[in-house]
């Protein structure tokens, strides 16, 4: 399962955004949740997307989707600039490119019909009449593991785990090469939890789907994607294949986030106090994000330039990339600690 | 604070939600559905169950109270002027004051809904324009409106049905319209979006069948409302007109009569402030059911 | 030396009426907590975990038709006999509590300043003025910048993670003997969480204060707790040191909770195994063991009779036929994997 990334540049990609950016207007003037953020998504590549609330991970999700208008960039999908279509166009582009809430029984209409709710993209996209959506949305149902007996009942009558199968089989009935999912598994109980992600890797074997998978739970985000990308504010600060990404962690945030989850073993109580020194504080306000590099209040390694001037994405070998003035010394240990020129620190 | 965090607990919010349900079956609440059932099937069935025509005049047996017997027979609830039973002509009425106001409320419905759901669904200019058609409509002293329309018009069990609608519109379109805003950021609309419905696609399968229930509600209060109306229009003689026959129509033909005998306005005013109290009732425990009462 | 323990539950059931029938949400549970302890209780939704805690407080709505049973001896004292006057004292003075969404456990309308001077006024009998003073004290103590000045905010002006400092700041205010944490990191971000955390255990070591931690996550379990209970379906399926329960689990669900969760020290193409089915809450009556539907060691005799307590090693205590029968559930994969 080690993914290999020498070959994205030559395989043409099914997404690639370019300075994906998105405002929005405020009370005290406007936040940007998403500031000129560019990645790539190969077919049938799942990519993880990582971040703590506040990140934006969810929103560039539903920008790259266009369920949310980017006030700048452009999103390349299968060929077309999806940033210039709208109306028909790009309701026509949607049966390629789907998306998983996190919440499952809000994401599904309350006074629908199971069976009735995956048949609508069939119908919406006239890829089927009556009979034969029913037949197609009953053959998805039972690919996610729901009986027959579920298809007339109503989300109200099903668990998070049952709603969130009928949301996959929704996404995928109309065969995309691309499903969004955001968050699917977080609400979910955790026995309820590996069922679904064991899904999600099933479905993905069987259609070939690519996945842009959202989540704040590295552990998860790291079972599941060939490739994961590090968001912090707005940007992204890291990313890379899977296995060297969590072997060795360039960025500061990503090292800090990596030494906080807690694994369910003895050495949990030694490490909490190291991830506590690791990351101090709570994440800014979007209103006034940071100077320079956003991370720099946090960063135990922040010196003066990292206040003053934004780091741009560095590839560091292994089809890694990070943005980070100082990787290379954090790396090789010789990196000072914070310097009072970087300002008071936050936390 | 406390309730909050315990329905978190599947258990206990599973408890709650199946312990509202139960409130439906106390026998004590099937009586106003009950008047209501039992008015609809007069109007149906009624020719058949009166013990009179309602137009058969007797005028030996004129002005007679209830309770009291003519050559004819037993009068319940008296006879009128010309010697008419008077229960059998509010028999007759009950049709016509029902049909024309379930038609009309239902006119009212079908405009108010439509353009509420575009209004909150679209926004901008259509929102502007059917709030302005409403509030308009709001402010005009309707029942002067209405009284010049049918004058000029001509009175008749038409022109009502077509003129009562506009009474009751702007209600069911502020209220679809407010719903609409709401479920309008709702996730599984936004999901629907994503799955590539379009507008239309939208409102229709998504939106309508979930202010439903509030609308429900507030057809059986508007249903009230129209009844009275149209026999206020009747009352004034700009309404329902002879040989036709609604219950305003009735208490109309009363009024001259109200000293010696008042059982001609009273019998049809009960009958019609049961009907509408019935109504008022009846969306009360539809709000109940629906878990959306206060 | 054998101390008095600071709480102990002794066969605590607690069952809600519902149309369906009896939920017995909390089914013969008894446990206990020794001063100055931690103990995790892990557990899903359905558990009866969080109805188990909030069964010591009585903390339960006016509508919910709720019975008690069983006793919860705190310091000696029955709480489940006290009256309503008695337990508010225990409430907030002695026994704290902090709760999973800070969001909805702060009153949004009060400065939080206020919210923790009007337990000190309550409990402790301070002027305004010293409860103020002290309010401030316990904001700074538990890192929330320049307390003076925010005290006087509002919830909504802090994040998540503060939310959660002051929720504690609150709770322990009166300088509780025994804090109970529901779920308190579950809403924060993982780097808020280790902070958190390690703000409860300092707090603990300083005010000698003894901690329940309820959990989902066996990695907030491993870090914070000593011993460990866990629950399923109302009862307690398994008892033990956490180093017993992590590395030797005896019951088949503790065994499967531990294969369930990615981890980001194993391989990555080590599977999760999957328990089928969901967490049903238990109505009506239910014979046999409550895992038994979802066990994929599931024998004819878990169906019928419930399991007998089996003790493993010293205060390891597994609920479950296997085990009576001496066998522990493998490190493998178990045989009925599979989806719902």
């Amino acid at each position: 399962m080690t993914a290999v990334p020498a070959a994205e540049a030559t395989a043409a990609p099914l997404m690639e955004a370019r300075g994906v950016t998105v405002r929005f207007p405020v009370r005290g003037g406007v936040i940007v949740p998403v500031d000129g953020v560019s990645l790539q998504i190969a077919p049938g590549e799942t990519l993880g997307l990582v971040g703590e609330s506040g990140c934006g991970k969810s929103t560039l999700g539903r920008a790259l989707l266009q369920l949310v208008r980017p006030a700048a960039g452009r999103v390349a999908f299968m060929g077309q600039d999806l940033t210039a279509l709208d109306g028909e166009p790009l309701r026509a582009m949607r049966r390629h490119m789907q998306i998983v809430f996190q919440d499952p029984r809000g994401s599904l209409d309350p006074r629908m019909a199971v069976r009735r709710i995956v048949e609508e993209p069939l119908r919406v996209h006239r890829l089927a009449g009556p009979p034969e959506a029913a037949r197609a949305a009953r053959e998805m149902l039972a690919l996610v593991g729901l009986d027959a007996i579920y298809d007339r009942q109503r989300p109200s009558q099903l668990s998070g785990g049952q709603l969130q199968r009928v949301a996959l089989a929704r996404a995928l009935v109309t065969r995309p090469k691309l499903v969004v999912c955001d968050e699917p598994v977080s609400a979910l109980d955790v026995s309820v939890q590996a069922q679904v992600l064991n899904l999600l890797i099933d479905l993905r074997a069987r259609f070939g789907v690519a996945y842009l998978f959202i989540s704040h739970n590295l552990a998860v985000a790291r079972y599941i994607s060939d490739r994961v990308a590090v968001m912090y504010l707005g940007q992204i600060v890291e990313e890379g294949p899977t296995d060297t990404l969590f072997a060795r962690p360039r960025h500061p945030y990503t090292q800090g986030l990596v030494a906080s989850v807690l694994r369910p073993g003895l050495e949990a109580r030694d490490r909490l106090g190291a991830a506590a020194r690791l990351v101090t504080g709570d994440v800014p306000s979007l209103l006034q994000p940071p100077t320079g590099c956003r991370y720099h209040p946090r960063c135990p390694f922040a010196q003066e330039r990292c206040r003053t001037e934004a780091p741009r994405p560095e590839p560091v070998g292994g089809g890694q990339v990070v943005a980070c003035h100082f990787w290379r010394e954090i790396e090789t240990g010789t990196a000072r600690l914070r310097s009072a020129a970087a300002g008071a620190p936050s936390g | 604070m406390l309730d909050a965090r315990l329905g978190r607990i599947e258990d206990v919010e599973e408890a709650r939600a199946l312990a509202r349900q139960g409130t439906l079956s106390r026998a004590g609440d099937l009586f106003w559905p009950a008047v209501i059932v039992a008015l609809v099937l007069l109007a149906l069935t009624g020719d058949a169950l009166a013990p009179y025509s309602p137009t058969a005049q007797d005028v030996g047996a004129r002005l007679l109270p209830p309770f009291a017997t003519s050559g004819r027979g037993f009068h319940l609830l008296g006879t009128d002027p010309l010697g008419r039973d008077l229960l059998s002509t509010m028999i007759a009425g009950t049709r016509l004051s029902l049909f024309i106001g379930a038609t009309a409320t239902f006119i009212g419905l079908v405009i108010g809904v439509g353009l509420g759901m575009a209004a909150g669904y679209y926004g901008g200019a259509v929102d502007r324009l059917v709030m302005r058609l409403a509030e308009a409509q709001t402010a005009m002293p309707m029942f002067l409106v209405a009284i010049l329309f049918l004058v000029v018009l001509g009175p008749s069990v038409f022109n009502v049905i077509v003129l009562l609608p506009a009474l009751v519109w702007p209600a069911f379109a502020r209220l679809v319209r407010a719903e609409t805003l709401r479920l309008r950021e709702t996730l599984y609309v936004e999901a629907a979006v994503a799955t590539g419905c379009t507008g239309p696609q939208i409102l229709w399968a998504h939106i309508l069948p979930n202010v439903a229930p509030r609308v429900a509600v507030l057809t059986v209060i508007e249903v009230g409302h129209v009844m009275l109306a149209e026999a206020g229009l009747s009352f004034l003689g700009i309404g329902v007109q002879p040989p036709d026959v609604t219950w305003g129509l009735l208490i109309a033909r009363g009024r001259p009569y109200l000293a010696v005998a008042w059982w001609l306005v009273t019998m049809p005013g009960v009958l019609l402030g049961l009907a509408v109290l019935a109504f008022n009732m009846l969306a009360r425990r539809f709000e109940v059911a629906s878990g959306s009462a206060a | 030396m054998i101390q008095e323990p600071l709480l102990d539950v002794r066969n605590l059931r607690v069952r809600f009426e519902t149309p369906r029938g009896l939920l017995r949400a909390v089914d013969g549970v008894s446990f206990s907590v020794a001063p100055r302890e931690t103990v995790g209780i892990v557990g899903e939704s359905g558990s009866g975990k969080s109805v188990t805690m909030l069964s010591v407080l009585r903390l339960f709505p006016p509508l919910a038709r709720v019975s008690v049973s069983g006793q919860v001896l705190f310091e000696g004292t029955d709480l489940l006999r006290l009256s309503e006057a008695e337990l508010r004292e225990v409430r907030g003075a002695k026994i704290g509590m902090v709760f999973q969404d800070p969001l909805t456990s702060l009153n949004p309308a009060l400065p939080v300043g206020e919210q923790i001077a009007e337990s000190l006024r309550t409990h402790r009998g301070l002027s305004r003025g010293a409860a103020r003073r002290r309010a401030e004290e316990l904001l700074e103590l538990v890192g929330i910048p320049d307390p003076g000045r925010r005290a006087d905010d509002l919830p909504y002006r802090f994040s998540g993670g503060m939310r959660q400092r002051i929720m504690i700041a609150i709770a322990i205010a009166c300088e509780p003997k025994l804090l109970i944490a529901d779920e308190p990191t579950s809403a924060l971000d993982v780097t808020v969480q280790a902070q958190v955390l390690v703000l409860l255990e300092r707090l603990q070591r300083e005010l000698g204060m003894s901690l329940i931690m309820i959990s989902h996550d066996l990695g907030v379990i491993a870090a914070t707790s000593r011993r460990v209970l866990v629950m399923y379906g109302g009862w307690i399926v398994e008892r033990g040191s956490v180093e017993e329960i992590l590395e030797r689990p005896g019951h088949p669900y503790s065994a499967a909770l531990t294969r369930l969760v990615p981890d980001l020290d194993q391989p990555r193409d080590e599977p999760l195994v999957p328990i089928p089915g969901q967490p049903t809450p238990v109505v009506g009556h239910m014979p046999g063991c409550r895992f038994a539907a979802r066990c994929g060691y599931a024998m004819d005799r878990c169906r019928e009779e419930t399991p007998p307590a089996v003790a493993l090693a010293t205060e390891h205590i597994s609920l479950c036929w296997l085990s009576a029968d001496g066998i522990r559930p493998a490190p493998a994969p178990t045989p009925a994997g599979g989806r719902r």
